[in-house]
């Protein structure tokens, strides 16, 4: 014999789920918190970004005076400009050798 | 059913009770809710329907739109990386400036703008409206000048006026080893040189960097991809064997050289006698890419890798070192010079002075051509071959540098019975600087050819060396090349220096003609090869160097007057420098100067008898 298993009286049987207003109140709460918090998220992370491309365009400007600057500074010391304002600005003199006195240190020192 | 059971359908004038009042409402509602759920149901199906077209179907189209009006990017141009020396010192270095452009179409009043221009550029008014004025959309006004400069142009707010930021190319030592370093053109890219060579390893690669902009065209950074894009691209550097102290007084006392000489050109090279390394190169007339203009392609020419030239008497001292080598002779022999005159098959080989006879290093000391020839006589053409191609000629250096030559020695078989006599004393064979520094070195550092470098290596050393000689040899030729020097008589005395055991030889040679036809009537390369062991004064380096002065012309023409000098002072000067930068106190080289004495018989004519190798050509 057969057996037919009403599901449709089964359920129509259960209890019905009944979302009270406080859960409502509750859920609606956190969505918005969660919306609100990818929102925040959102306008955080595009100020960054702004401060990012301006980091970044400032790096750009800084590297860009890094070279300069290492221009400068290598034709300023180079030997011959050197010698130059030694000479010019300081009055300094090439040294004879008997203004020179050897020290010959040993390894052990 | 029949209608008497129910006559109120029939009766017309009745009101209708509430009921079917409320039953007719009820179906009209229902009949408009059904209408507008219709309506809904058509929306949603033409809302679904877009959202697939746009979602789904025509996707790439409509992301790719949004990506373009919200997506920018730009292209990072790589740094161009800097070139030192091989002490760090910066050669050649990239350095961002600024090119002024105009939109003419923009600029409402030209003469104006064309003013202020000229005044803020330091350029000419008539220039700059004539740009103005052309017709074109887009003019350059001025490339690559200091961004200072330009940041001041666009301070002045002229409309249609702005700038681009462009790398330049500055070398902080102007011209030393300029045409050894190359010249870059005004779009970063390398056109000779190292500059060239090395192109991929200097430019690098540019970094392509995306970022969104805001309604009002403000950049934002992308944060998922911001990481790495701080990180500037930039090409590799190259560290080279120069030494950039030592280039400028090469560069210094080569253009000395020149100009005492009056010559149609010059060069010089200086290595390291025992790594091989190059220490500078140099040439005149000098030539400073910061400031001059290169119209011609030949300004480019790197003389000292490019050049092949007949070396005349430089080359005794391998010749004569082959033949010790080989056991042909001891070193100790006495010959025949044959008072001046010697004849060879149906050819006539002079010395300038007669001589008697001479000792193997006085042939060397008064550089007799009819004792070197008889001992290439001695040596046979197969070793004399031999010879020479052992200590590198005829082959190129391995440096890869554009241009090189290998220079010319012609296969054995080919020598005629008088070559054997010309090779000897460096006449009919075509050699380059580079070779000729490289043999001398051999000689300097006991025997072994050294690989020669120019790019920086930490391995390069000792250990790449080819031995060529025994020490024994090396030792004897060097004694002989310091008598060339340190002896009474010797024909290179200038290139002495109080306190350093300089070794040397000189070189005056006639010049072959471009086509090979003889050699023209007048017309010399006169040179100095030598080395400095300046162990004694505490430095241990051993220093190779060769000056060569192309048609000189001056009262003389020989390599001992005016070749020698300027190895003395090079030397010298770099000496002082290498010496732990301390003084070495040189005694005037005034007493050195003294009048040259007509005692170097290097240059009797021999148009007859040789058969000169072409040239390039291009020494000038």
């Amino acid at each position: 014999m057969a057996v037919y298993l009403d599901y449709q009286s089964v359920y129509s049987r259960r209890k019905p789920w009944v979302c009270s207003i406080r859960t409502q109140i509750l859920a609606a709460a956190v969505l918005l918190a969660v919306l609100g918090f990818r929102v925040w998220i959102k306008v955080e992370s595009t100020q960054l970004g702004y401060q990012l491309a301006e980091q970044r365009q400032m790096a750009i400007d800084l590297d860009m005076q890094r070279r300069e600057l290492e221009l400068h500074l290598s034709v300023l010391t180079r030997p011959d400009n050197l010698r130059q304002m030694a000479v010019e600005r300081l009055g300094l003199k090439p040294f004879s050798s008997n203004q020179v006195r050897r020290v010959f240190v040993s390894q052990g020192l | 059913m029949s209608w008497q059971k129910n006559p109120i359908l029939f009766d017309v004038h009745r009101q209708p009770s509430k009921i079917e009042l409320k039953q007719d409402a009820s179906a009209k509602r229902s009949s408009r809710l059904r209408i507008l759920q219709s309506i809904i149901c058509l929306w949603v199906v033409l809302l679904v329907g877009k959202l697939y077209y746009l979602q789904l179907s025509d996707l790439s189209t409509w992301r790719s739109g949004a990506v373009k009006q919200h997506v920018s990017s730009i292209e990072l141009a790589s740094e161009r990386g800097a070139i030192f020396d091989r002490f760090g010192r910066m050669l050649a270095v990239s350095v961002p400036t600024g090119s002024v452009w105009a939109r003419p179409n923009s600029i409402s009043d030209k003469n104006l703008a064309a003013e202020k221009l000229a005044t803020l550029l330091e350029a000419s008014k008539e220039d700059i409206l004539s740009k103005l004025s052309s017709g074109a959309p887009f003019v350059w006004i001025k490339r690559q000048i200091p961004r200072v400069k330009a940041d001041q142009i666009i301070k002045a707010g002229l409309d249609g006026v702005g700038y681009f930021i462009e790398s330049r190319r500055y070398y902080p030592y102007n011209h030393a080893a300029s045409r050894l370093l190359g010249r870059v053109g005004t779009d970063g890219q390398g056109l000779s040189g190292i500059e060239a060579l090395h192109e991929a390893k200097l430019q690098g690669e540019n970094l392509k960097v995306e970022f969104t902009r805001d309604g009002v065209g403000q950049a934002i950074a992308s944060l998922e991809t911001a990481s790495h894009k701080l990180q500037l691209p930039k090409g590799e550097s190259i560290e080279l064997t120069i030494d950039a102290e030592l280039q400028m007084i090469v560069d210094q006392e080569l253009e000395k050289g020149w100009s005492n000489a009056n010559s149609q050109a010059a060069l010089a090279v200086m290595i390291d006698a025992d790594t091989g390394e190059i220490l500078a190169m140099s040439q005149s007339a000098p030539i400073n890419f910061n400031i001059d203009k290169v119209s011609d392609k030949g300004d480019l020419t790197n003389l000292v890798v490019e050049t092949v030239f007949e070396p005349g008497s430089i080359l005794k001292p391998m010749v004569i070192a082959g033949a010790i080598e080989a056991g042909v002779i001891s070193g100790e022999e006495v010959i025949d010079c044959e008072q001046g005159r010697f004849r060879f098959g149906k050819h006539t080989i002079r010395d300038v002075k007669p001589n008697d006879t001479l000792s193997v290093e006085q042939v060397v000391v008064k550089s007799s051509n009819i004792g070197m020839s008889k001992i290439g006589q001695q040596m046979g053409k197969e070793l004399l071959y031999k010879t020479l191609s052992s200590f590198g000629f005829g082959q190129d250096s391995a440096l890869n540098l554009a241009g090189e030559s290998a220079g010319i020695l012609r296969p054995v078989h080919s020598w005629a019975a008088v070559d054997v006599a010309t090779h000897s004393f460096g006449q009919g064979v075509a050699i380059t600087p580079l070779q000729m520094v490289r043999a001398i070195s051999a000689i300097a550092n006991g025997g072994e050819l050294p690989e020669l470098s120019i790019i920086k290596q930490p391995n390069h050393g000792i250990s790449d060396r080819t031995r060529v000689l025994s020490t024994r040899t090396a030792n004897r030729v060097q004694e002989m090349m310091y008598s060339v020097v340190g002896s009474e008589g010797g024909t290179g005395f200038r290139a002495r220096i109080p306190g350093v055991k300089i070794g040397g030889k000189t070189g005056t040679a006639q010049r072959a003609r471009e086509d090979g036809r003889g050699y023209e009537p007048d017309s010399y390369i006169s040179s100095f090869v030598g080395f400095a062991d300046a162990t004694e004064l505490g430095i241990p380096q051993k220093l190779a160097l060769l000056v060569v002065i192309d048609r000189p012309d001056t009262d003389t023409i020989y390599g001992g007057t005016l070749a020698a000098p300027v190895f003395q002072k090079i030397i010298q000067r770099s000496l002082s420098i290498l010496g732990g930068r301390e003084a070495l106190d040189f005694p005037d080289s005034a007493e050195y100067n003294q009048p040259y004495q007509e005692m170097v018989p290097e240059v009797p004519s021999y148009s007859d008898m040789i058969r000169p190798v072409s040239t390039n050509g291009n020494f000038s």
